[in-house]
């Protein structure tokens, strides 16, 4: 697998658009799922998605081995095009808190209930309640699937950090799912 | 209790792990660690809660046809590279028998690749566009497409007068890399359109030396009014494009037999002194709808009306396409 990535990353640094093309395919899924869950919309995420791949195409034939995963290069792109949507809007969408509470609020008796229910937009208002760091290693490691190395390199820690946070991240998210909206 | 968070944080990972790959149920985890089962077990179960949420899915077609466009800018980068650049020896022309054949197959390659769909949507695209590579592309291909020399050399005054409104647009909106772009793009073109008057006819020579002369007034005009409102990296590519300019401002002159004019350059703001004259000597800059003392001695046209289609952007609109009138009004003033 990685040595296939890595094949396809130096066709695509010269510019072989089936390489591209084969890259695009292997992390568009996740990138959207990423940025869907920073934005929580649809259209915006796709937007941003587009800018995440444009980027990538701009930037690849300067992309160099130098022991950070291409995956975590990518989506180091897709955090600053990010924070790059926050930072110029003018506008701060507001998370339906209420909404969110009231509706888990009616199933915390039953987990099993709560689970069946949840969707992706109450796992995004769930997840924007996280702090910034921890909202990272949740949708990285759990709705992208990256791997700890991965996640490490993408925000630029530890391994051992990496840990720490998903099991703080993982402690917050359970409460805010059960309705206590605990974030400590 | 640090350690105990640790240790807690590693058998969570384990667990994860185990069940992200599917080696473990939850239940199967919580059984090799049952003195840590009561925090265990909210996490792993969050954990597989979030896994039950489906992954969320862009609108129809929003992939495969990004995809495509993707892929069309990436197949505008690699011809670029086989034979879009432009020539770098003089003698390397595009003429039959050197290797048309192969640019006339790359050529038609590039628009089957791109589709015709992406090459009209890119003709309105600027530098600091993804499809600004495509448009580069088609436009190389209609220079290859272009046989002999006059015909060449007015294309590339055409599209060097094109980029200097992109770079007018990019300086506006504060982008010093796509400036730069512009800007050594339409150098490039205006270099090789003084090599190829060079080798014109010699009845082509004169009306292709007068849009030159009309093309680096204007580059003047544009690019000393903004030298001292760019940033640092701007300015040394303005700067450059400027010398560039006067270099074929010179030539134009020289060739058209026009007698030297000495002028003063345009302040960059009101007040403040003017720019140390550059060493050559050059035309005051063409201010549309001002007559130039530049045309006074000049040698009339040989036909009335400008086959070109050069285009004028106002300095303030800055429209790549816009076509002042009031330059012609000036050419036909003369």
């Amino acid at each position: 697998m990685d040595q296939g990535i890595r094949d396809l990353v130096d066709r695509a640094r010269k510019h072989d658009s089936e390489a591209f093309g084969k890259l695009y395919d292997m992390f568009f899924n996740r990138i959207y799922s990423y940025v869907y869950y920073k934005v929580g919309d649809t259209t915006e995420a796709e937007d941003l998605t587009e800018q995440v791949f444009v980027k990538a195409l701009e930037a690849i034939d300067k992309f160099e081995w130098k022991g950070v995963p291409f995956s975590s290069w990518l989506f180091r792109i897709a955090s600053n095009v990010v924070i790059d949507y926050y930072r110029t809007r003018s506008r701060v969408t507001m998370v339906p808190v209420e909404d969110f509470a009231v509706e888990l609020g009616e199933t915390e008796s039953s987990e099993e209930a709560a689970i069946k229910k949840l969707s992706q937009e109450k796992l995004y208002i769930a997840i924007s309640r996280l702090t910034e760091e921890q909202q990272q290693v949740i949708i990285l490691k759990f709705l992208t699937n990256l791997s700890n190395a991965e996640i490490a390199n993408t925000l630029g820690k530890t391994a051992g950090a990496v840990k720490a946070l998903q099991h703080r991240a993982l402690r917050t998210l359970h409460k805010i799912l059960k309705g206590a909206g605990d974030e400590g | 209790m640090r350690a105990k968070k640790d240790a807690l944080a590693k058998i969570l990972d384990e667990c994860l792990f185990l069940l992200q790959t599917g080696r473990e149920s939850v239940e199967g985890c919580l059984s090799c660690y049952p003195e840590y089962k009561e925090e265990l077990e909210p996490l792993l179960r969050t954990v597989s809660l979030i896994d039950t949420v489906p992954s969320p899915r862009p609108s129809p077609g929003f992939k495969e046809e990004l995809r495509r466009k993707l892929l069309s800018a990436m197949e505008a980068k690699r011809p670029q590279e086989v034979f879009i650049g432009l020539p770098q020896r003089r003698g390397a022309r595009l003429v039959f028998g050197e290797g048309w054949l192969m640019r006339m197959v790359a050529i038609l390659a590039i628009f089957f690749l791109l589709g015709s769909g992406t090459v009209a949507a890119s003709a309105a695209s600027l530098p600091d566009s993804f499809l600004y590579p495509v448009k580069i592309a088609a436009e190389r291909a209609e220079l290859a497409l272009t046989f002999g020399e006059s015909e060449k050399a007015e294309l590339h005054l055409r599209l060097a007068e094109r980029r200097l409104g992109e770079a007018q647009r990019m300086i506006t909106e504060e982008k010093p890399e796509a400036t730069e772009r512009a800007l050594s793009l339409m150098n490039e073109h205006l270099e090789e359109a003084q090599g190829r008057t060079r080798a014109s006819a010699a009845q082509d020579k004169e009306a292709l030396y007068q849009k030159m002369l009309t093309l680096t007034e204007h580059q003047q005009m544009v690019l000393m009014g903004v030298l001292e409102k760019v940033p640092e990296p701007a300015k040394d590519a303005i700067s450059h494009a400027l010398e560039v300019s006067r270099r074929g401002h010179q030539e134009a002159m020289e060739a058209l037999g026009k007698g030297k004019k000495k002028v003063e350059p345009k302040p960059a703001k009101p007040g403040e002194p003017a720019e140390p004259g550059p060493p050559e000597e050059i035309v005051p800059p063409v201010v549309p709808g001002v007559s130039s003392p530049s045309g006074s001695g000049g040698i009339e046209r040989q036909g009335e009306k400008d086959q070109d289609s050069m285009t004028y952007p106002d300095s303030s609109q800055m429209g790549e396409q816009e076509t002042t009138e009031t330059m012609r009004q000036r050419e036909m003033g003369r």
